[in-house]
């Protein structure tokens, strides 16, 4: 009986995909008809998938067949259970990815997988105006005649969860890419700008990229006094940055970036701007590596116009 | 022998991993040979039988009379006497509706009746006919000295199941229909598992009816009633229509003489050609069949009978047929069939086999059956054996 309720879910998804189990999911419907008419089950469903499931385990491992066999019923539960608990959680995730924007909820940074496109914010990669980007003056890292724009934020798992990838280039190529970092402060994050204007703060004393991965190690536990203990732990003159800080000094910098941003197309963090290809999202390396090499084949092709 | 004529069966033939059928006292397998004869039918002649001149209806009427001659020879009984139904069911039904019983008269059966042999007897218990039962002794065979102190002049027919398809007992039909017989009782036997199994003689058994299925007998879903014809030919129909009459009037009508008057409407034609086509393939082993069953009965009794908290219903394998009931403690026995089914490819039935009053009188769930019919082998009830050891150790 209990084993017809999480039949029901899993044949139900199955069925979509394949016509061969959409009999099976009739049959566990009707089994929860008769269940919730306070009948007992008259087709034998949960005793045929009970042998079909033991009989397929079996041929694997006798003991494991038997433990199924012996079993069943208190695994159908677990399995009933597991599914109750899951299927609150996914309509509570959706409820909140429809309301705030992230599944997980108004105060979270964590990563939302109902996301699809894996970054902070809503809009479509097809808005996006890669002729507009430029580097501005803002911090790089990296030599080369290829320029990475990325629009981010300190404040962002997303962006955080970019990080490695974008080291992993760094290495790779070289002297073929530099990477450019625009502040992208996603307001719903807490403390996005603040840690936007602290970072150019830090860049003021030429630290901007030891600040920037400290703020992503400490992501979670970012605070006023975070961003203080960060720039102390990189030995920035405090009172300098303090200053640096305290003034706002450079929110306009920051602001600028982000309308830059708008301007741009960009919906979400972290986006990135590599000639005319655009890398939504924290992407695999092998999308970073494609849009490189496309990057290239461009530079080549004006070049030889050029001769 | 046996062996040989399993290439007639296309199912035993297949490749892949091959399948056990252990579920003949449900449904038989079928030769190629009654389905290319029933094939022959649709293809080449089908038209309706008695009715239509045209050459397609004389074919069908020719090999649809011919059919009736097979089928009688097959029991030793006349043609006249073989009626067409829909399986064992209808013709114990159709019995049950022509026989003129009165108040006061008493039906006698066994403890073992299929449904379509008690259920019948029930809608005659409002009108106040009494239903009997004759209990079997303890190992589940036939209580003679019982039966014999039950018979009064108030029979007025004994109804009974000749081999059983719980347990495979087969009682004693002709001593029985003898002493009913003596009391002027009219009696019934339920052939559905006998007739496919051993040569069935209805003339030297002297039963007043006896009813049987094609689908049991390597045939396809058709039913047959052997009826005495001076007593049919006395009685009323209780199904009639197209055939089944000579002649009408707005008011009137005369009947036609058994068999036809019997038989309403369009016939199964195809049916009653394959199964005479099945009674011609088994006319010449029919007499081997039940050794060849009891033989592989005592090898997987024997096989299984020591396995733990297994109990086989019934007499030893000598007594019951092709027939092994079984049920065991700790593993439901609708779990025992699928898994032999999902593991090992072996079919066979489990349930209360339409005999729930057995069941429920001796408080006991269901069982296991496996049936066996002649293209069964040893080697088949070795595999089946090894199977259920294997399945019972889930437990």
């Amino acid at each position: 009986m209990v084993f017809c309720f999480v039949a029901i879910i899993v044949f139900g998804i199955l069925g979509i995909f394949s016509a061969k189990y959409r009999s099976y999911f009739r049959e566990s419907l009707h089994c929860i008809k008769r269940t919730a008419m306070l009948k007992p089950c008259d087709t034998n469903f949960d005793q045929q998938m009970k042998a079909k499931i033991t009989a397929g385990l079996m041929k694997r491992s006798e003991r494991l067949g038997k433990i199924v066999y012996k079993q069943f019923n208190k695994i159908a539960w677990i399995f009933l259970i597991a599914m109750i608990i899951s299927t609150f959680f996914t309509g509570l995730s959706i409820y909140n990815l429809a309301v705030y924007g992230n599944c997980n909820g108004p105060e979270s940074t964590d990563i939302c997988v109902l996301n699809p496109e894996g970054t902070s914010g809503v809009g479509s990669a097809a808005d996006l105006k890669p002729w507009l980007v430029t580097a501005d003056d803002d911090p790089y890292i990296g030599n080369g005649n290829i320029t990475i724009v990325e629009f981010g934020c300190h404040a962002c798992p997303y962006t955080k969860k970019a990080e490695p990838i974008l080291k992993e280039l760094l290495i790779k190529y070289d002297g073929q890419i530099k990477l450019v970092f625009r502040d992208f402060p996603v307001e719903r994050h807490k403390l996005s700008k603040q840690t936007a204007e602290a970072a150019e703060c830090a860049d003021e004393q030429g630290k901007h990229w030891e600040y920037h991965d400290l703020l992503f190690e400490r992501q979670k536990e970012l605070s006023n006094e975070t961003i203080v203990a960060i720039a102390k732990d990189i030995g920035l003159n405090i009172t300098q940055f303090d200053e640096c800080y305290n003034s706002g000094r450079y929110s306009a910098e920051v602001e600028k970036d982000f309308a830059d941003g708008q301007a741009a197309g960009v919906y979400g963090t972290p986006t990135f701007f590599i000639g005319n290809i655009t890398v939504v999202g924290p992407k695999p390396l092998a999308d970073f590596e494609k849009a490189i090499k496309g990057q290239q084949i461009a530079n080549e092709n004006i070049n030889a116009c050029v001769e | 022998m046996f062996e040989k004529l399993r290439s007639d069966f296309p199912l035993l033939q297949k490749n892949g991993k091959p399948i056990i059928y252990f579920d003949s006292a449900c449904m038989s397998l079928k030769p190629e040979q009654v389905v290319k004869k029933m094939d022959e039918y649709y293809y080449e002649y089908p038209a309706c039988a008695g009715r239509s001149n045209h050459k397609l209806g004389q074919r069908a009427t020719e090999e649809f009379n011919s059919a009736r001659k097979t089928i009688a020879k097959f029991i030793n009984a006349k043609e006249n006497e073989i009626i067409f139904t829909k399986n064992t069911t209808e013709g114990l039904n159709l019995v049950y509706h022509i026989i003129d019983f009165k108040k006061g008269d008493i039906i006698l059966t066994t403890d073992k009746e299929h449904n379509s042999n008690l259920l019948p007897i029930h809608l005659l218990k409002e009108r106040g006919i009494k239903h009997e039962i004759v209990p079997s002794q303890k190992d589940g065979t036939f209580d003679m000295d019982k039966f014999e102190s039950m018979m009064n002049k108030n029979v007025r027919l004994v109804s009974m199941v000749h081999t059983s398809n719980i347990d495979g007992t087969t009682i004693p039909a002709k001593e029985i229909i003898k002493i009913a017989h003596d009391y002027k009782a009219l009696v019934m036997l339920d052939g559905a598992q006998s007739v496919p199994h051993q040569k069935t003689d209805a003339k030297k058994l002297d039963a007043d009816f006896l009813a049987f299925s094609g689908h049991k007998m390597l045939g396809p879903s058709i039913g047959v009633l052997f009826g005495k014809y001076n007593i049919m030919e006395k009685a009323k129909p209780f199904l009639v229509g197209g055939d089944t009459v000579e002649s009408t009037t707005y008011s009137s009508h005369k009947f036609l003489k058994p068999p036809e008057k019997y038989e309403a409407g369009l016939q199964n034609y195809a049916g009653a050609i394959g199964l005479a086509e099945a009674c011609r393939y088994l006319e010449k082993i029919i007499d081997k069949i039940e050794k060849h069953e009891l033989e592989l009965n005592k090898l997987i009794t024997d096989g299984i009978k020591n396995f733990e908290g297994l109990k086989i219903i019934g007499p030893g394998a000598e007594k019951r047929g092709g027939i092994i009931s079984f049920y065991v403690k700790g593993m439901h026995y609708h779990d025992i069939a699928l898994m032999l089914d999902e593991t090992s490819n072996i079919m066979i039935r489990s349930g209360q086999h339409c005999v729930h009053s057995w069941f429920n009188a001796h408080n006991i769930d269901g069982s296991a059956r496996a049936s066996l019919y002649l293209y069964n082998t040893k080697e088949e009830a070795k595999v089946f054996i090894e199977s259920l050891n294997k399945i019972l150790k889930l437990r």
